[in-house]
């Protein structure tokens, strides 16, 4: 027994001495993410887009040719508390940038061990813009921000000439409630009319009685927007369409999956907005086929696009310091970013609070396929204030 | 009026699926004092087999067929290689093991098929409606209704009729004295599994349905829904196990349908508040026996 | 027929029944005796593998049965009529009665004429063949419990406490029928408190006490001994 013991100290210690042998340290990236749990159908492509990003970027011999990126993922299982956990084991194996799961409760609950440590962490894909305040100053944001999302949707729903909205929320995630929130906001400032306010349960699946309640709206809307996602958005949609509301359909970034377009007629004209559209010679196209080569299947949603963007970032922010890696200089970084190009197009986080400012796709779903709207950038006097 | 008679519609199809699911969850409890929380993930199974199936070319009638036969397999199979060992064990045991099958089934599902949800093709002419005696009904609402009676009546046949369907309802009394008849207390067991699976399959179906795609967490929300039901009908009572899910829908669709929208962030606790008050009123659900010491 | 040899059953670390031996001969009517918690029902269940058996054994006709599910012991042609009836009472009788051929199966048990025979044998059944068992008077459920075991033509019957708060009419009725059974070729095993009735219809009896069998022998061996007086029935009523 006694042998076998030290035999197994041996082989740890020359493990770790060749481990050390080696040449630069890499550049430790944690990533605390809900690989099962509800949240799995977000973070595992999220971290399929930093694998990528990791791969790409460690073949030219790492960031600047030189730092190696090692990226050391985490299951928080999409709950509270073990994210928690998960964050402090990673900080004790070093570190030096966190990357926090998809919704905005697990990032802060990282966030409040990232920040004493000094540690800049970026949520993979939360929204909620309070997120940067309540995370603290090494917190920060990769998604397009909600106000964003919901003020490009106004602007087009009033531009579109629809007068009156209806808004289909869920307060069970600020997401689903305030982001049609900021569209209408956008949307009765650009002169249209808010004429209704339908709420659902996540995970609902039966909308019947929330249709039968629009159908017999008099006058009905000219347009209903809503970031439910899947599964509730295909249940709503349908039951919707089959009561025989024939309203304009608005939904966000949540949609973006070729599930979505698949539904078959039932999708046909719903847009949406997202972080980008992979029209030919585009950064977003550029990543498409890279994705389908490195992992010989394609890329079924933009949060593989949206977790490869991280690193993006990352990367840039430590080309910036120069050869500094600590948290601070890094968070210093980042927080001074400007028209970094990332695989979605163009990011920005100066002078912006943590919250970035990326350019919005909006795409329409048509005869089953995704189609491209345009690109919007909003003036910052058109994005409604966050609350 | 309309409004009212379009509602009362929702409300019966909906309540039908919970009372479906519902009666899944009775079946297995009246028998083996077993609540079966991975119950849910056999309405996900038969979603897997159905997209998986339509993969393989099966046509759509056959493909449902694959769906609910292998959601009945598994549910058979459950039973065999999970709760079997642990029968004679606490009703404590049996339950957290419901539950690791439950996650074990959730973990399964993401890293072997995929965390993303599959569409599932749904014939077109589910999507569409039609007017009787002046409300315009949906195509799946009625279906649903449709499905939920024959279901029943089916079921209803079943245990007044069939010799096996008797023998589960005397193992659900007394299940000492069923072995004494010289039933085989595994078969028993093992039916009771197949009829929770087939209905968790036909409830399932219907569930997909309405959404259009089949995830890892499908079976979550409503598992709960039917434990609910189960509870406010009375455990292991398999007439209240159907009353209870055809009250918890009505309940939920009238609330949503009636609550002012100030109201509206509220009315799951609502529900649960009005569920609990009938509780109250009858601790041992509406139509369960009092709990005794045999 | 029925041996049961240096028999022990433990419920957790109780011991209920120590090394109990006895032995049916077919054909005879055999009679536990004892108080209450003396272990008697727990013989009985043992047999049909209902009780946790710790040690000894059980034979029926030269073959070892206490490993078998109570299922598959039921199937050789033995069975009980257990202590309290234990009817289902969300069933009909006629309900009931099917479940008791499942051990033959129904077809043999048409075959056999089983139902037309139990109604006969307790014409008051056939009356209620459609009421729900539950709602029977006690001598009614007692009839059905027995009528339910012998539906699958039985060639031994456990009988634990067949006259169990029974009018005397009642117990009448059933002490005779045991009576006119065992004449067609039916062997017993029968538990009863009602010490008098019993040695009046058994053939021998067997006396229990605290889990272990303290007397054997003829109805008029218990009686010349008083071996049931009162002593030893102290809670009996
Ligand atoms: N399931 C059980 N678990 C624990 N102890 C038990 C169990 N069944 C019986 N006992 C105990 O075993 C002993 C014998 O019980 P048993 O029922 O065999 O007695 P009995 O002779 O049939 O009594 P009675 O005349 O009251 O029916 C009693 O002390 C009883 O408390
Ligand atoms: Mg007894």
């Amino acid at each position: 027994m006694k042998r076998i013991v030290a035999c197994f100290y041996i082989a740890l210690s020359w493990l770790f001495a060749s481990g050390l042998a080696h040449a630069a340290d890499p550049l430790k990236i944690g990533f605390v993410g809900g690989q099962t749990g509800y949240m799995a159908q977000c973070d595992q492509p999220n971290l399929k887009g930093m694998e990528l990003a990791v791969a790409q970027i460690n073949a030219k011999g790492g960031i600047d040719g030189k730092l190696p990126i090692e990226l050391i993922a985490r299951d928080s299982r999409s709950e509270v508390a073990p994210s928690a956990v998960m964050a402090q084991e990673l900080l004790s194996e070093g570190v030096t940038v966190m990357i926090s799961p998809c919704d905005v409760d697990h990032s802060v609950a990282v966030a409040q061990i990232t920040a004493a440590a000094q540690v800049p962490t970026i949520s993979s894909c939360a929204s909620t813009p309070s997120l940067a305040s309540v995370g603290g100053e090494f917190m920060f944001i990769n998604c397009t921000p909600d106000n964003l999302q919901g003020g490009v949707l106004g602007k087009y729903a009033a531009e579109q000439g629809y007068k009156r909205a209806l808004v289909l929320v869920s307060r069970d995630t600020p997401y689903t409630y305030q982001l049609p929130m900021y569209f209408a906001d956008a949307f009765k400032k650009a002169g249209g009319e808010l004429i209704g306010t339908v709420e659902y349960k996540l995970g609902q699946q039966d909308f019947a009685a929330e249709v039968t309640k629009i159908k017999a709206l008099q006058p009905q809307p000219d347009v209903i927007m809503t970031s439910a996602y899947e599964p509730d958005f295909p249940a709503f949609l349908k039951q919707l369409r089959s009561a025989g509301v024939t309203a304009a359909v608005l939904g966000s970034d949540g949609l973006d999956s070729p599930t979505i377009w698949g539904l078959g007629a039932v999708a046909d004209g719903v847009v949406f907005s997202t972080a980008g559209f992979p029209v030919e010679g585009s950064s977003l196209a550029q990543f498409a086929s890279d994705y389908k080569q490195h992992f010989g299947e394609e890329s079924q949603t933009s949060f593989n696009a949206t977790g490869y963007d991280i690193i993006k970032i990352i990367e840039a922010a430590v080309v910036a310091t120069g050869d500094k890696t600590d948290g601070k200089s890094i968070r210093d970084a980042i927080d001074n970013l400007q028209d970094v190009q990332v695989a979605t197009g163009k990011i920005t986080y100066r002078g912006l609070n943590r919250i970035p400012l990326r350019s919005v796709a909006l795409n329409k779903v048509q005869d089953g396929k995704k189609t491209f709207v345009s690109t919007v950038t909003l003036q910052p006097g058109e994005i409604p204030p966050p609350n | 009026m309309d409004y009212f008679a379009q509602q009362a519609v929702n409300a019966l199809a909906l309540g039908g699926t919970y009372a479906l699911l519902a009666l899944g969850l009775a079946v297995v409890f009246s028998i083996l004092g077993l609540i079966n929380f991975a119950h849910g993930e056999l309405m996900t199974i038969t979603g897997y087999g159905l997209v998986f199936s339509l993969a393989a070319g099966v046509p759509y009638p056959g493909a449902l067929i694959c769906g609910v036969a292998l959601a009945v397999f598994c549910a058979v199979a459950m039973e065999r290689v999970a709760f079997r060992p642990v029968r004679r064990a606490s009703a404590t045991t049996m339950l957290l093991t419901s539950f690791a099958v439950s996650s074990i089934l959730h973990t399964a599902f993401q890293n072997f098929i995929s965390a993303r949800p599959k569409p599932v093709p749904v014939p077109e002419w589910l999507g569409g409606a039609f007017t009787l005696a002046g409300i315009q009904i949906g195509a799946i609402p009625s279906l649903s209704i449709l499905v939920t009676v024959v279901a029943l009546a089916t079921l209803v046949w079943f245990f007044q009729s069939a010799q096996t369907g008797l023998a589960m309802r005397a193992a659900s009394e007394d299940f000492a004295v069923t072995r004494l008849m010289g039933i085989n207390a595994n078969r028993v067991i093992a039916a009771s599994f197949a009829i929770s699976g087939f209905l968790a399959a036909v409830a399932g179906i219907l569930w997909l349905f309405q959404r259009g795609s089949v995830d890892p967490m499908m079976g979550f929300v409503p598992v709960l829904k039917a434990f609910i039901a189960a509870v406010l009908g009375g455990l292991g009572s398999l007439q209240g196990a159907v009353l209870g899910g055809l009250i918890l829908g009505a309940t939920e669709v009238m609330l949503r349908a009636y609550l002012p929208e100030a109201l509206l962030g509220f009315r799951d606790a609502i529900a649960l508040a009005l569920i609990i008050g009938l509780l109250i009123v009858f601790p041992n659900g509406l139509m369960g026996r009092p709990i005794q010491a045999r | 027929m029925l041996t049961v040899d240096q028999l022990s059953v433990h419920y957790g670390p109780v011991r209920a029944v120590k090394k109990v031996s006895l032995a049916v001969q077919a054909g005879e009517i055999v009679a536990v005796l004892g108080a209450n918690g003396a272990g008697k029902s727990s013989i009985l269940n043992a047999c049909l593998g209902l009780a946790p058996r710790s040690a000894g054994s059980i034979t029926l006709d030269g073959a070892r049965i206490d490993k078998l599910s109570t299922e598959a012991i039921v199937r050789l042609g033995l069975t009980l009529v257990p202590e309290g009836r234990r009817v289902f009472s969300g069933l009909t009788v006629a309900q009931n009665l099917s479940l008791g051929a499942s051990a033959i199966g129904k077809d043999r048990a048409v075959a056999l004429g089983s139902l037309d025979w139990i109604f006969s044998l307790f014409p008051r059944l056939a009356e209620r063949r459609a009421q729900l068992a539950g709602t029977l008077s006690g001598g009614e459920q007692q009839m059905l419990a027995i009528g339910r075991a012998l539906m699958s033509k039985p060639r031994l019957l456990l009988l634990d406490e067949p006259s169990l708060g029974l009018a005397p009419n009642i117990v009448d009725l059933i002490f005779d029928l045991i009576i006119g059974l065992r004449k067609e070729g039916f062997t017993f095993l029968l538990v009863e408190q009602n010490a008098e009735l019993a040695l009046d219809t058994c053939d021998r009896a067997y006396l229990v006490m605290s889990g272990a069998v303290a007397a054997q022998g003829t109805p008029d061996l218990f009686r010349q001994n008083d071996l049931v007086g009162h002593s030893h029935f102290a809670a009996s009523g």
